[in-house]
């Protein structure tokens, strides 16, 4: 049992080790500017069709 | 940046340390021994949390079709890091059950290595996802 927890305990700090280094790589080579691009693009979809679906409402209502 | 940080930092590890604060607190007020094994399970419980929090943003955050190596890679070590925590409450639960014999000072630096992992790792998910949702408003 104690084998197994030292052995978590190594995993534990080598994979954090190791993912602390990746994302302060990823900080400083700006790797977040693609999902920022990402993220602006949906959020530009997603303001497109809520302008469509009002302007289907509002034709709707003069229709009626 | 600053912001969104000090908002984490309150309603995800501010509110969840209160009850290990009142204890020492009273723990001070009566002079008794404060022993590490009585809090291991909030502290577990604790990281468990944290890693939730930060998965559940990034889990929005790939909702919205924003999907990339990085993100997976932190989303994957989030879970792996909660795994690890509730591996620890089991082990000193089964432990207990079962009368195995666990040295505790082990355990102990595992759980602290698992709370630290898991709030290491959400400062910066919650810096990385900032970066990105900054960048939008």
């Amino acid at each position: 049992m104690n084998t197994m927890i030292f052995i978590l305990i190594l995993v534990t700090v080598i994979s954090t080790i190791s993912i602390v280094v990746f994302i302060l790589l990823s900080i400083k080579n700006k790797s977040y500017l693609s999902y920022q691009q990402k993220l602006i693009a949906f959020e530009e979809r997603k303001k497109r069709i809520e302008n469509e679906i009002e302007k289907e409402r509002k034709g709707f209502r003069n229709d009626s | 940046m600053a912001e969104r940080l000090i908002k984490w930092f309150t309603f995800s590890v501010g509110l969840m340390i209160l009850p290990i604060i009142l204890s020492l607190i009273f723990h001070e007020t009566f002079k008794i021994d404060v022993n590490f094994n009585c809090y291991s399970s909030e502290l577990l419980f604790i990281a468990v949390t944290l890693s939730a929090t930060s998965i559940g943003d990034t889990y929005s955050l790939i909702q919205k079709g924003v999907k990339g190596i990085h993100l997976t890679i932190i989303l994957g070590f989030l879970v792996f890091i909660s795994l690890i925590c509730i591996a620890t409450y089991e082990i000193i639960d089964i432990g207990n059950a079962l009368s195995i014999s666990i040295n505790t000072t082990m355990i102990n630096i595992l759980t602290f290595i698992g709370l630290f992992s898991s709030l290491t790792i959400g400062v910066l998910c919650q810096v990385f996802l900032e970066k990105i949702e900054g960048g939008n408003s």
